[in-house]
């Protein structure tokens, strides 16, 4: 796919209606989504897999893509507005968003958001169009065991994403591994563990475990969470504010610095918004020469927040839409709602599918603009949804959960499995298993299996296959690196609170 | 409440259900070299050695908080700690996909959102035609988008032959 003609397939595919009216509805829902405290773009993304399992692939897709685009923007409303972030990785806009409401400048933080929030989107897009595609071309020299290697390398970011407990994130990882086993053998076609039943023969619904594991362990954790409706915040009631040309010359540097930090941060594996936002605000605070103003209600600390978390939308969709590695967990049900389509992310899907990866730039791009639309003119609303209880909210998202899973087959064993697994989820959650893990194996697994017994079979049986192809000794020797940097951190981590207590 | 009696029972559940699972596997044709079998049972031995790992670690810290937790962590505080609130909600999902199954999607759902709201609203000042008329008025949204815009059949419980 040539990068001179992805411009004039873009052009093309922004004429189609129905696209964008999907985009509109996944942007005004990714935005909701995000503001929300206690509902993530994971979870809005898992609901939609199901929901639009119906649609073309490319409408599909231009749902989900927007939920994941809108709702990083959408967390930080309720990050400035009542000092809760909405995404974790709207956790940073708070230090400096929150203190501006304060100061009856709501407005003014939310505009500033908002416009960052779209600088960020928009360079982590041009880089994502510039880069996907060469990347994807280099990928396609992979067989067998470049594959599985790759495959081992996205289930080494388990142990990244566990959180507090690596063994807890490694024992979710083969939970999520263990529910892939079940089904259809991937080689010789044998029924592994399905008891006999018709339900099981195609393997766990990928949809009912990502419900499952995604939604419902929220929404019964929303249940108990405190009232958030008397605790908003707002001295001004102009809502609307857009920086002027003037003001955004004057922070072009921090614009187009934290949206880079945030992009590149997005491609590598089991970051995320939040380290990114991280990462750009502790920068541009050295960088300024009034550090002294950061967290006392700085426009700069809110730009450098939201620029970088939402450059790692375009940054994070390289890795999984070249090589279909998801480096978290939006991505990882993204990728699941790709397979739910027949479709498998990596080079192939450049080389045979080139209309639809345009499409999927061209949604992001669409997915983009929108956000910043409904942001800028739908403040008054969404401080209206911040007002919805959950008393209301959780059940009518049960409700979208329970249609969600069983929509795909019409069928009750599909509901019976999502609620089964929700249930164990909740429990898993209540231990402190991260649920991240879980989804990535359940997604790698098969990819692993499959692609590692196809390259033992092409070699007679030996495992040397892996080690005499150089992507594949790269990639083994990175996936080591990354087990080992993470066992010595977890160490590292037990010694100083052995030492603390 | 104490995360340690909700990982006892994840551990637990995945150690009994990895064994039967790891019975099973062995019960597979074996085709000699990487086959079928032996990618569920690395996963089946490596989720019992990880829970054993886990399990050893939580014995050694239900020992050293043993004072603290004295008449409070007996045999049966095993049963996590669930909020009551969680717990009935638990239930009404349950009871709601049952009723959806017999009844239809149109009525068990206005039903369960009319319940479930009514409920954890409790202690608040409540309005049973507010909450009739949401609950009635999301399903029937539901209803139609997914029967007529997505062309999703959704359950019609006894109602179906009519």
């Amino acid at each position: 796919m040539a990068e001179s003609n992805i411009f004039s397939m873009i052009l093309a595919a922004l004429g189609d209606p129905v696209c964008l009216l999907l985009t509109m509805v996944g942007t005004i829902m990714g935005v909701v989504f995000g503001c929300l405290p206690g509902l993530s773009a994971t979870m809005g993304v898992a609901l939609l897999v199901p929901l639009t399992f119906s649609f073309p692939p490319l409408y599909a897709l231009s749902m989900m893509l927007a939920v994941y685009v809108a709702s990083m923007s959408g967390g930080a409303i309720s990050s400035i507005l009542i000092n809760i972030p909405g995404t974790p990785s709207a956790v940073v806009t708070t230090l400096d968003g929150y203190p501006m409401a304060m100061q009856g400048r709501a407005s003014e933080a939310i505009g500033w958001s908002n416009m960052s929030s779209f600088f960020g989107g928009f360079i982590s897009w041009a880089i994502l169009v510039f880069v996907a595609p060469p990347v994807a071309r280099f990928a396609l020299k992979f067989g067998p065991a470049e594959y599985a290697a790759l495959a081992l390398f996205g289930l080494t970011i388990i142990a990244s994403v566990s959180g507090k407990s690596l063994i807890k994130g490694i024992i979710s990882g083969l939970i999520g591994l263990w529910l892939s086993v079940i089904g259809v053998d991937p080689i010789v076609g044998n029924f592994r563990f399905t008891f006999n039943s018709m339900n099981l023969m195609n393997g766990i619904s990928t949809i009912a475990a990502l419900v499952g594991f995604y939604a419902l362990p929220q929404i019964l954790e929303s249940i108990t969470e405190p009232e958030r409706e008397a605790s908003i915040n707002v001295k001004d009631n102009k809502l609307f504010y857009i920086p002027n040309f003037v003001e955004l010359w004057k922070n072009k540097f921090n614009l187009i610095y934290s949206s880079i930090i945030g992009t590149i941060v997005g491609i590598i594996p089991a970051t995320g918004g939040n380290i990114a936002s991280f990462l750009a605000y502790d920068h541009i605070k050295r960088l300024s020469k009034h550090p002294e103003k950061f967290g006392k209600g700085c426009a700069e600390g809110v730009i450098a927040s939201e620029a970088a978390n939402n450059g790692v939308t375009g940054g994070a969709l390289i890795p999984l839409l070249t090589l279909g590695i998801p480096g978290d967990s939006v991505t990882a049900v993204l990728l699941g709602g790709l397979m739910i389509h027949g479709l498998q992310p990596g080079p192939q899907l450049f080389s045979k599918q080139p209309n639809l990866v345009v499409g999927i730039f061209t949604t992001i791009l669409i997915a983009n603009i929108l956000t910043a639309v409904v942001m800028f003119t739908g403040n008054k609303a969404f401080i209206k949804i911040l007002k919805i209880p959950t008393y209301f909210l959780a059940p009518m998202l049960i409700i979208l959960s329970v249609v969600g899973s069983y929509a795909l087959r019409g069928s009750f064993f599909d509901v019976g499995l999502t609620i089964l697994l929700g249930l164990f989820a909740y429990l898993m959650s209540l231990g402190g298993f991260p649920m991240a893990p879980t989804v990535l194996g359940l997604v790698l697994g098969p990819l692993f299996e499959g692609e590692m017994r196809r390259a033992l079979i092409l070699s007679a049986g030996s495992w040397s296959i892996f080690f005499v192809r150089p992507i594949s000794l790269v990639l083994i020797i990175l996936s080591l690196l990354v087990c080992f940097i993470e066992v010595k951190k977890a160490f590292q981590k037990r010694d100083t609170e052995a030492i603390t207590i | 409440m104490d995360k340690r009696i909700a990982e006892v029972w994840v551990l637990g559940l995945t150690s009994i259900l990895a064994v039967y699972f790891l019975v099973m596997n062995y019960q597979l044709p074996d085709v000699g070299g990487i086959g079928p079998r032996t990618f569920p049972a690395f996963i089946f031995w490596a989720i019992l050695v990880l829970n054993g790992v886990r399990a050893i670690v939580l014995f050694r810290d239900f020992q050293q908080t043993k004072s603290k937790d004295k008449g409070k962590l007996t045999i049966w505080s095993v049963i996590p700690h669930i909020p009551h609130k969680t717990l009935v909600s638990i239930g009404m999902i349950i009871l709601y996909v049952v009723l959806c199954k017999i009844v239809g999607f149109v009525i068990a759902s206005s039903l369960y959102v009319l319940s479930a709201s009514w409920f954890l609203a409790s202690g608040r000042k409540r309005s049973f035609v507010k909450y009739l008329t949401i609950s009635v008025a999301f399903t029937l949204i539901v209803y139609l988008t997914f029967s007529y815009a997505f062309k999703i059949n959704l359950p019609q419980g006894i109602w179906g032959g009519f």
